[in-house]
């Protein structure tokens, strides 16, 4: 008898239950999320969409987008009433629905971005005097570390315009096939490249500030978001934001550390430019030369 | 001139006082092991006056001179003494008194009168455990546990299974001083707070005061756990053990030289690593131990000299085949030496110096990261009190403390190298935050007539660190007011002053609090607590009863800012940020402490919340540990001569935790996210589910004979969680991208866990 207890004591101790849960979760309003990054030379582009309760099953860009909204996008005398579109995206296997706009965008200009949906007007302005900033060298290396430990890395060396505030993220674009992966925990693969490629873009998560280093040579490594093979080649270039994109990114990525890394204490997200919605209304810039990098070895 | 005439006169008031009065003192101790009875009264009706012995079983009592006065000592347990003594003089009288008669394994129901101690002392907020009542208790796994007792108290607060520490009064855990012999332990805890590492076999007294506090204690917000170890049988040899499910203790104790000197060592360890080996398909060890040793001598009359220490050590490791490995290491060691003398007889002085150390060594490898944090502290100290016991109307205290500090905090995140060679991190190579700590004090208990009692204090501690130095003064008053029908009504008005904070994760139940020093960013905590009680005995005091209400302002509290975590190149003031608390609530409380029932019912409503600046963008938002409703019914029935049953049930509100409220996905987001973010609206916007729980226990005591000797045995079996409850450990969030459906986990740790425990004394 003592025996059998003995034995039961130690089993109940040592086995800890799991188990997935039905909550009652705190009483949440949905938002508007309103992006917009607007580059010179480039048609704008809005995507509205809303955010959801966390347990809510809509969980794709067409499921969440916001539509009979009025998206205005002017200047000076000039305003533009955005249409809806939409673009498929391969890589994902979903379709990416967006307001477009016709007229493209003009380099030193104060846009003024208009949203009416469901009674609200939300609105914000940028300026487009992002200057871009070419890069003078891309390498690889094997090993670097961030915030998320030890990696494979493409290393971009840039010098840092003097005398004003900079703010950077990396910018890869390459051709992938289907074996390809995402490198978070699930490693998502497409499942509609089928035989042949398809084009990605891999945007930085870290928003690199030049705040201790303007005017200086500086370099910025970032470990691609997909899996890479010995002699795949890339496309890198770096991606200039305005202060307020930069905030907005910056706390996006605190943010999501925060929810991967218990470690990490929770961060509440704030709302910028928009009251009562999340998102941003800002000006980027772009590398016009494109670097090259041929991967010399297969990603671990 | 008239300045002189009033000098004269008090003088002279002075004398006659003293021409007039006598003092009996001495010590009051256990009749059949020499222990000083901490707590025990001494009432003289003759004198209408009374008081307590102290922590060494020291006792003064002065009246004006009688031919012959009548004593009466009691304590709770003990048969009590009633004792004529001439008293035409001053007098020395140590007292023994006899364990009741249960104590020897017979129930009877005492005709002791119990001591109204509790209604009449003007210090409210204190609650003394019986160590006794401790060890019959339903214990998970027959493991008996004095945090476990002490988190049914009224307005203290369990953390949840698995975590270390309880919370008192909305204060966070690291506002409990636990004294063990005077010096502090970091972490009371052994198998992640399961199971307590004060093992009770070694133990004489608990006293947890969480209000209220007089002068002597400073030093941390919320309250003092004062646990005293025994002091070893100093008229025979006397050995105890058990042997539990998991674990195995031995005591023996004995004199040095009869009545002058004694000893007593007590060891436990668990051997569940070996037990759980044949089960577990993953590699896992634990293993914990502890060990306390005391001797005492006694040099003369007024001189005894304590050596008491102790360690506890816990080390896991985990590792399976998925790639998670884990190892956790942390222990305490303390080493108090005491002194002390009295001069004349009314005035008692003990000074002691103690070393106390504390560590904690968490490692994780999941997913190829590898995380470490660690923590420690060591500590070197000096205390000298004097308590002066001038007339019965007076109990005066005051003393001062000197400690030095030294801290070491840091963590480390990083990927495993493709070489797997990790670079630990070098605790050797951390420089230690040096900081010093003083305080000096006073406090005196004062009966100002038959009705009215003050406790009046002053503390003044001092700190001082690399950057800065830190100056405070905490006024402290307690008054009590006597009722008609054997109750007082009792108010107090505290303020405390804490150098050091516990910084912890608010995330998931990791081990990953970190001790930190105050600095010239990181402000000492701060608190100020008034508190209002009605205090009333029923049943010739054999029921207790008492309702305490109070309002607690807490400030320079302390968490880690949002986003941040603690990395080896850290600077703990960079990664913290400060606010302030605020807790309120009533606590009703009823005990029975005599008869074939003990036990007690204890219920707190109460509400505790946090504001930081840099926190939940600067809005108020629920403390951790804030439970509205807090019950807990405890008793233990003594059956018959041979068998007590006992039982306790728990029931409090779930805790908060930080859950996101919403999500949304970007299309300009970083790709390494896939475009997927959560929207935490609120700090501790969450509640787990209510917590319940009903542990039963039941003891058969027999007396054997081995050898031709007698062996006092007891078998004890208890059920832990009796009906199984699953409450809620943790519950976290997940987004699974491959299907996009977010989902909810809970993790539970605890079912029902039967237990069974032998223990014996010879």
């Amino acid at each position: 008898m003592k025996n059998i207890l003995l034995i039961i004591s130690v089993l109940c101790l040592l086995q800890s239950c799991q188990k997935d849960i039905t909550i009652d979760p705190p009483a949440y309003e949905s938002k508007p999320v309103i992006e917009c990054l607007l580059m010179p030379g480039t048609l704008p582009k809005v995507y509205l969409s809303r955010s959801v309760p966390f347990f809510n099953s809509a969980a794709t860009p067409s499921a969440l987008f916001l539509q009979n909204a009025e998206v205005i996008i002017s200047e000076g005398g000039t305003s533009e009433t955005l249409k809806t579109d939409s673009i498929f995206d391969n890589f994902f296997c979903r379709w990416q629905p967006y307001y477009g706009g016709k007229i493209a965008t003009k380099p030193n200009v104060t846009y003024t971005l208009t949203v009416k949906i469901s009674g609200k007007t939300f609105t914000a302005t940028t300026t487009t005097d992002v200057q871009a900033v070419e890069i003078e060298e891309v390498n690889y290396t094997n090993s670097f570390r961030d915030a998320y430990g030890e990696h494979q890395g493409v290393v971009v060396d840039f010098t840092d315009p003097a005398g004003r505030t900079d703010f950077y993220r990396f910018f890869m674009t390459r051709e992938v096939d289907s074996t390809v992966q995402t490198i978070d925990n699930y490693e998502y693969s497409s499942k509609c490249i089928g035989a042949g490629t398809t084009a990605i873009e891999d945007i930085g998560w870290f928003v690199y500030s030049d705040a201790h280093a303007d005017g200086q040579i500086s370099r910025m490594i970032m470990e691609p978001s997909h899996t890479f093979k010995q002699d795949d080649v890339a496309t890198v270039r770096l991606q200039t934001l305005d202060k307020t994109a930069a905030a907005w990114f910056d706390h996006l990525d605190k943010l999501k550390q925060a929810s991967l890394n218990p470690f990490i204490e929770p961060v509440i997200l704030k709302q910028f430019q928009f009251r009562g919605a999340l998102g941003v209304f800002g000006s980027v810039n772009l590398s016009v030369v494109g670097l090259e990098i041929v991967f010399p070895e297969d990603n671990e | 001139m008239k300045h002189y005439t009033f000098t004269l006169l008090l003088a002279l008031i002075i004398s006659q006082a003293h021409a007039q009065n006598h003092t009996i003192s001495g010590t009051l101790r256990d009749a059949t092991s020499g222990e000083a009875l901490i707590g025990a009264t001494v009432f003289s009706p003759t004198l209408n006056a009374g008081t307590t012995a102290n922590t060494y079983g020291f006792y003064s009592l002065t009246g004006a001179g009688k031919d012959t006065i009548l004593l009466i000592v009691n304590y709770l347990g003990f048969e009590p003494q009633v004792k004529k003594v001439l008293f035409r003089q001053n007098i020395k009288l140590d007292l023994a008194l006899e364990p009741s008669a249960r104590a020897l394994n017979e129930v009877v129901i005492s005709s002791e009168k119990p001591s109204d101690e509790n209604v009449q002392r003007p210090q409210m907020g204190v609650l003394d455990i019986s160590v006794r009542l401790i060890r019959e208790l339903p214990a998970i796994l027959g493991e008996t546990d004095v945090l476990k007792v002490i988190q049914l108290l009224p307005g203290v607060q369990a953390g949840n299974e698995g975590t270390t520490g309880f919370f008192v009064r909305g204060g966070n855990a690291d506002q409990n001083l636990v004294q063990l012999d005077e010096a502090t332990v970091y972490n009371p805890n052994h198998l992640f707070g399961l199971v307590s590492t004060f093992n009770a076999r070694a133990l004489n007294n608990v006293t947890l005061v969480k209000g209220g506090f007089p002068a002597n204690y400073g030093g941390r917000l919320s309250s003092i756990l004062d646990i005293s170890m025994k002091e070893g049988n100093d008229k025979q040899f006397v050995t105890s053990g058990g042997i539990g499910l998991v674990s195995s203790n031995l005591t023996v104790e004995g004199p040095l030289k009869k009545e002058v000197g004694s000893f007593i060592v007590s060891g436990r360890r668990t051997y569940l690593d070996i037990l759980a080996k044949p089960f577990l398909k993953q590699n896992a060890g634990y293993n914990f131990y502890d060990l306390n040793a005391k001797v005492n001598w006694r040099f003369s009359q007024n001189d005894r000299v304590y050596l008491s220490f102790f360690q506890g050590r816990d080390a896991a490791n985990y590792t399976d085949a998925a790639g998670l490995d884990f190892g956790i290491g942390f222990g305490n060691r303390t080493a108090t030496l005491r002194w002390n003398h009295i001069f004349g007889q009314k005035l008692f002085l003990n000074t002691s110096i103690f070393q106390n150390s504390y560590f904690q060594n968490y490692f994780s490898v999941k997913a190829k990261s590898y995380t470490q944090f660690y923590t420690g502290i060591e500590d070197v100290a000096v205390k000298v009190e004097f308590q002066y016991f001038p007339n019965p109307k007076h109990r005066i205290l005051f003393g001062g403390q000197v400690a030095h500090h030294d801290f070491t905090a840091t963590g480390k995140a990083t990927s495993v190298p493709k070489d797997t060679s990790i670079q630990k991190i070098n605790i050797n190579k951390i420089a230690p935050r040096k900081t010093d700590e003083a305080a000096i004090y006073a406090n005196d208990e004062w009966l100002l007539n038959d009705h009215l009692a003050l406790q009046l204090g002053i503390r003044a501690p001092a700190y001082r660190t690399e950057d800065t130095t830190y100056l405070r003064f905490e006024p402290r008053a307690s008054l009590r007011v006597s009722l008609p029908g054997n109750a007082s009504l009792k108010a107090s008005y505290t303020q405390m002053n804490q150098f050091l904070h516990l910084v912890s994760g608010s995330t998931a139940a990791l081990p990953t609090d970190l001790w930190v020093p105050s600095s010239r960013v990181t402000q000492p905590q701060r608190s100020t607590q008034y508190a209002l009680g009605y205090f009333r005995n029923f049943r010739e005091n054999r029921i207790e009863a008492s309702v305490e209400a109070y309002y607690k302002t807490m400030q320079n509290q302390v968490l880690f800012g949002e986003g941040t975590q603690l990395l080896e190149q850290s600077n703990f003031d960079d990664v913290l940020v400060f606010g302030q608390g605020k807790s309120y609530g009533v606590e009703f409380f009823v005990k029975k402490n005599f008869g074939k029932l003990n036990g007690w019912v204890s219920y707190t409503l109460s509400k505790t919340t946090q504001q930081f600046d840099a926190v939940n963008l600067g809005r108020e938002f629920p403390f951790k540990y804030d439970r509205r409703h807090n019950l807990a019914i405890v008793g233990a029935y003594h059956l018959s001569p041979k068998w007590t049953l006992a039982a306790d049930f728990v029931f409090y509100s779930g805790s908060a935790f930080t859950l996101p409220g919403g999500r949304f996905m970007l299309a300009t987001g970083g790709s390494l996210y896939s475009g997927h973010y959560w929207d935490y609206t609120e700090y501790n916007n969450y509640r787990l589910k209510s917590y319940h729980r009903l542990d039963v226990a039941a003891t058969r005591r027999t007396t054997m004979h081995w050898f031709k000797k007698k062996v006092a045995s007891e078998l004890v079996f208890s059920i832990y969680n009796l009906y199984s409850r699953r409450n809620q450990y943790f519950v976290y969030t997940d987004l699974n991208i491959l299907t996009n459906q977010p989902v909810a986990k809970q993790v539970s740790l605890l079912p029902i866990i039967p237990g069974f425990s032998w223990n014996f004394k010879f």
